[in-house]
């Protein structure tokens, strides 16, 4: 589609070492001239036996996480095949390898990490909410995401995305919905990620909060939703159930009337309902986006009013053909 | 003005899918469509007025259409009716 563009986020092992430093209390032990490697995996691999010589697991660009249990074994190696198994983790070009221990890092180690040009970082704590905290870290910032055209509003807490040709008026639907006691996510361009496999989550593209929330309102000019109605009126995120696209209304334009066809948007993979409203002038599109919201609410709560309409219908325009066909019989 | 009796032929009866059918169908044309049944009268270009006709099979239902293009759209319900709403 032309109005998203995929991000392609590179993250190297400075950006992780910045970010991470103090809660991890990272220090880079050598290998300063690799610190621009880049991170291409979410995963973040335990070093485990690779310490043993067996480096399958290793994979290229990847963090690997080693501790004491890792250095003691180590120890109890001869010098040659601490070598040789060192040298092998190396040779595997791993993204940087972080040392989670109190002790002084095997000369050994160094040596190697500053040939290979792959940085050692050491931090304190443990092991696992290490690996942890890396691991929720990387998934957040290597995350597949995509901008899309569109307005971002939370509705009774349901995240729905605004999508239409530019003019048709999703910003001021968005500032009607605000005014209406909803929230404001994003204006005209929304970043969206997966958090999980199913969970779309959807913010700003602004690079900094005090820009966030302005939007444009053709003949006003830019507002500042924030300013203007406070910190109610807006949220820095929020997960998108539904997109909501805004079309121009032509006699011929085909529309849903009953509800019982569900049509789905698709985005990063992940399909989530889709919405089409024709507009006409003096519709007020606020309030059928507020039933949007609630109908979905509805749904995911078990009832779909257009499916339960239907069958009542049926049923009793069956139980009136049984009547009737019985009257007919009935003929003495 | 035109004015014709039609029944209900599809086993399950107007009731949504062929209701949404007619509508889409009826809202091509710019004529006056309405649906009588009994005592009661419907807008022919409203979903939910048909729907509460509850129009089982069997049904007789009478279409009164007024409009310049009345006799395009009189063929267009007679065939909806005929192909029983392109359901059993």
């Amino acid at each position: 589609m032309s109005d998203e563009k995929k991000n392609n986020s590179t993250l190297t092992v400075e950006d992780i070492f910045k970010d991470n430093k103090e809660e991890l209390s990272f220090t880079v032990v050598s290998g300063i001239s690799g610190m621009n490697n880049s991170i291409k995996s979410k995963e973040v691999v335990n070093a485990g036996l690779a310490f043993a010589g067996y480096t399958e697991h290793i994979q290229k660009n990847s963090i690997i996480v080693a501790g004491d249990v890792e250095l003691n074994f180590l120890n109890n190696l001869n010098s040659s095949k601490r070598k040789l198994f060192i040298s092998s983790i190396f040779d595997k070009g791993c993204a940087a390898l972080v040392i989670v221990t109190e002790k002084k890092i095997p000369k050994i180690i160094k040596i190697f990490s500053n040939k290979k040009n792959i940085p050692v970082i050491k931090g304190n704590g443990s092991i696992y909410s290490t690996t942890n905290k890396l691991s929720l870290y990387l998934s957040s910032k290597l995350a597949e995401s995509v901008t899309k055209h569109g307005t971002l509003v939370d509705i009774y807490g349901v995240g729905v995305l605004l999508t239409g040709k530019s003019g048709i008026g999703k910003s001021e639907c968005a500032l009607d919905l605000v005014d209406r006691g909803h929230r404001l996510v994003a204006d005209d361009a929304v970043k969206i990620y997966k958090r999980g496999e199913h969970i779309l989550m959807g913010t700003g593209i602004a690079p900094d909060s005090s820009i966030q929330y302005h939007m444009e309102v053709r003949g006003v000019g830019i507002l500042d939703i924030a300013k203007i109605f406070g910190i109610r009126g807006v949220r820095l995120h929020k997960r998108i159930e539904i997109e909501i696209n805004l079309i121009e209304w032509k006699p011929d334009t085909d529309i849903e009337r009953v509800g019982l066809k569900e049509e789905t948007s698709n985005i990063l993979g992940v399909e989530i309902p889709l919405v089409k409203i024709p507009l006409l002038p003096g519709k007020n599109i606020s309030v059928i986006a507020e039933v949007v919201a609630l109908n979905h609410l509805l749904k995911i709560s078990g009832y779909d009013t257009s499916k339960v309409f239907n069958a009542t219908l049926i049923k009793l325009m069956q139980e009136k053909a049984k009547k009737l066909a019985r009257l007919d019989e009935d003929e003495e | 003005m035109i004015e014709k009796e039609l029944i209900v032929k599809n086993k399950l009866g107007l009731h949504a899918r062929p209701a949404a059918l007619l509508v889409k169908s009826m809202g091509k044309f710019e004529s006056k469509i309405e649906i009588l049944r009994d005592d009661l009268l419907v807008d022919g270009k409203s979903i939910m007025g048909i729907m509460m006709l509850a129009a089982e099979q069997g049904a007789k239902l009478t279409f009164r259409i007024d409009g310049p293009d009345e006799n395009e759209a009189m063929n267009a319900v007679i065939e909806l009716f005929e192909k029983g709403f392109y359901e059993e």
